[in-house]
Parts: structure tokens; sequence; C-alpha cells
């Protein structure tokens, strides 16, 4: 009979142990997700503009277009001031980076340079310069700021280095570009001047 | 031995077998037997339906779920998750049922920076279903966030546990979010 009641109670161990582990049991579900890297700019707005008006705004990976309505005087083609800020509200970075600015040109220069100015000529502008700025993370950056010449229709290449300024964390707000070309007293040569500026948030430009 | 002394023997013999048969009338014999249940709980196989988006694994004392499409990738916002883990599990004896997560909330691992306009934290809500009771909590930060049962008599059921996080607007710092949903069953207080 003790043989019976060692069985039973054998039988009852095997079942504890097989079927119930514990008095108590636990188990943890852990769930995770990843965010990667990223950084979006919004279509800019123009918050301010003196003597030029925009013709295209676009975003990331789009071109915006600003015309400066009179880039000279029409009687004596003298150089005009103008001004414009074109501002990306909302745009951010989600993780610490860089953001930079480029000039491709090195100034206003005659996109065609058809017009020269002949030897032992008095002053002409050849090349408009121009001060480029840049606001992002509470910074403000300085860009490109190549002067106005009147020597030379080339750019300034020393002005199309890009400059990047670091940001320490993730940053959302108003990436600010504020460009202004000053008034000069002497006449431009005749053309269509032009320069681009590249802005990026990210990586390094 | 002679035949008298063999007579004599057997006759000895008989009545020392009839003295013993006669020591009494009856007997009873009373065998008792059994053995002793203790209190136990068991949670024991996993099963994580299929559903989109999620990446489950086994994982030391429990499981871990990946969400593969937690956010935009284009704007890093979050997008709608969920998920739903059974457990087949059991308890002899009235019990209790903690659910708890661990942070209040996906949380960045790693730490938290400093940034204006971004979420840092992904919260969630769980509903769980266990021995016929349902409950639920909403995370927000407090890592005391549970669902608690009291369950006044043995149980064999499927445990059920369901997260949901809506989509919103806020993005997210770049990084790796996570919790743990800690489930215990024990005894009652």
């Amino acid at each position: 009979m003790k043989k019976l009641i060692i069985a039973a109670t054998a039988v009852a161990a095997l079942t504890a142990s097989s079927a119930f582990a514990d008095a108590s049991q636990s188990t943890s579900v852990t769930f995770s997700g990843s965010v990667d890297n990223t950084c979006v700019m919004t279509t800019p707005t123009v918050t301010a503009s003196s003597n030029a008006a925009s013709t295209a705004l676009a975003g990331a990976a789009g071109v915006s277009t600003i015309a400066i309505t009179n880039l000279a005087d029409a009687s004596t083609a003298a150089l005009n001031a103008a001004s414009f800020t074109l501002t990306y509200d909302g745009s951010y970075c989600n993780y610490a980076h860089k953001v930079g600015i480029k000039a491709l040109k090195g100034g206003l220069v005659e996109t065609a340079d058809t017009n020269d100015v002949v030897a032992g000529s008095g002053n002409f502008v050849q090349r408009i310069g121009y001060d480029a700025d840049v606001t992002w993370a509470g910074a403000s950056t300085q860009g490109p700021d190549p002067a106005t010449s009147y020597s030379s229709d080339e750019g300034d290449a020393t002005k199309t280095t890009a400059i990047n300024t670091t940001v320490t964390g993730a940053n959302r707000g108003a990436l600010v570009l504020s460009v202004a070309v000053a008034a000069d007293t002497n006449p431009v040569v005749a053309g269509t001047y032009s320069e681009t500026l590249t802005l990026k948030i990210g990586a390094t430009l | 031995m002679s035949v008298r002394l063999q007579s004599l023997f057997l006759a000895f013999s008989c009545a020392f077998i009839s003295l013993a048969a006669k020591a009494d009338e009856s007997q009873i014999s009373e065998n008792g037997f059994g053995g002793v249940i203790g209190r136990v709980c068991g949670i024991q196989s996993v099963e994580i339906p299929p559903q989109g988006n999620v990446t489950s694994v086994n994982a030391d004392n429990g499981v871990a779920i990946v969400f593969n499409n937690f956010v935009n990738p284009q704007d890093s916002t979050p997008l709608a998750i969920s998920f739903q883990v059974n457990f087949e599990a059991k308890c002899n004896y009235a019990h209790s049922l903690r659910v708890q997560s661990q942070s209040g909330g996906m949380t960045l691992l790693g730490g938290t920076p400093i940034a204006n306009g971004f979420g840092t934290r992904r919260d969630y809500s769980t509903e769980v279903i266990w021995a016929g009771n349902r409950g639920s909590y909403q995370t927000n930060g407090n890592p005391q966030s549970n669902v608690d049962f009291q369950v006044n008599g043995a149980a064999t059921d499927v445990l059920t546990i369901r997260l949901n996080a809506p989509a919103n607007n806020t993005p997210l710092v770049s990084g790796t979010y996570s919790d743990i949903i800690f489930v215990n069953l024990h005894g009652a207080p």
C-alpha cells in the first residue's frame, strides 16, 4: 500500500512540473520600433521682400525663383538695392545634423556674358555682390557674401565653397534665407544676371 | 519416525494452525492514498496571430516584437501600430494577474534629447483579457501603468494582450523606441 501512495505522489509531482511550473509565473513582451534620421524641408514663402518677387516656390528637391524687379535704375543703369527673405516654416531634422548653404557662381553674373567693358573705361558693375544669411535652430550663419566687382564679370570662386554649420540635436522650426543686394551708384553692364543658392539641412552640403 | 509419532506431530500441527486462524473473527485494513497539489500557475505557449508590419521572435522569458513601419519614412511622423499576443495560461487557485508597462510608453533608448517640436515617447493603450476579465491602461509616461485582475478561482484560459497606438502628426526624434510589458500570474493578496 505504501507503494500506491508513493506512486500517487509521484504522479502529482510530475503533473506539477510539466503543466504547472510554479505558484507564480511571469513572462514579458518586449516591443520596439525605430525612427530613421529624417529631414523635412517645407515649401518656402516670401516673408519679406524689397524690389523682388517670387516666380516659383518649392521645397525639398525643388527650385524657387526670385526675380529682382528693377535690378538697375531704368534711366542710369545704376544698381538698385533689393532684398528678399524666404522662410521654410516647419522644417525639421530629427537628429543632430548640419545646415548648409552654397553659392553656385559667387555673385550675380551675366548669364550670357554678351557685353564686355572696353579697356580704359570708367567703372561699371560687372559682377553684382550680395549678402546671404541663413537662420536655423536659433542661430544665424553667415552665408556667401561676394562683393560687387567693377573689374571682373566672373563669379568669386572663393565664395562658392559650401558653408556648413553643426546643429547638435533635432530641430523643428523656420529655416530662413535672407539675401540682400546693396545699391551702387555705378552703372551695371547690360544683361541678365543670376545666381543660385543651395540650401540643405541634414548631411553636410 | 513411527506411525504413532507421525500422527502425534500432525495432530499438533493442525492444532497450531487452528489456533492461529481463530485469533480474530475479522480483520480490517484501512489504506489511504493521495498527494498534495501546490498552488501553481503556468504561462505556457505563446501565440502571435498573423498581423502586418510586425516581426516577432521568442526571447528569453518572453517574446520580442518589432514594428517594421513605426513611422512615415518621409517625415518621421508616427504611423498607427498594433499587435496582439496570446498566452495559454493556467492557475489552479484563486490568483491575481498583473500586466504592467516598464516605462509607461515606448521611450527613446539612450536618453531623451532636448528637441522642441518632436515627440520623444510613443504612448499606447493596452487591453488585457483573462478569465472573463477585461481591462486596459493608457500610457502617459508613468512606469506604473498597469492592469490588475483578482480572479477568485482557478482558471485555464488564453491570456490576450492587445496594444494600439494611433498615428499622429508630431515627428519623432531619430532612434529606437522600446517598452516592456511584464505579465505576472501570482497568488491573490
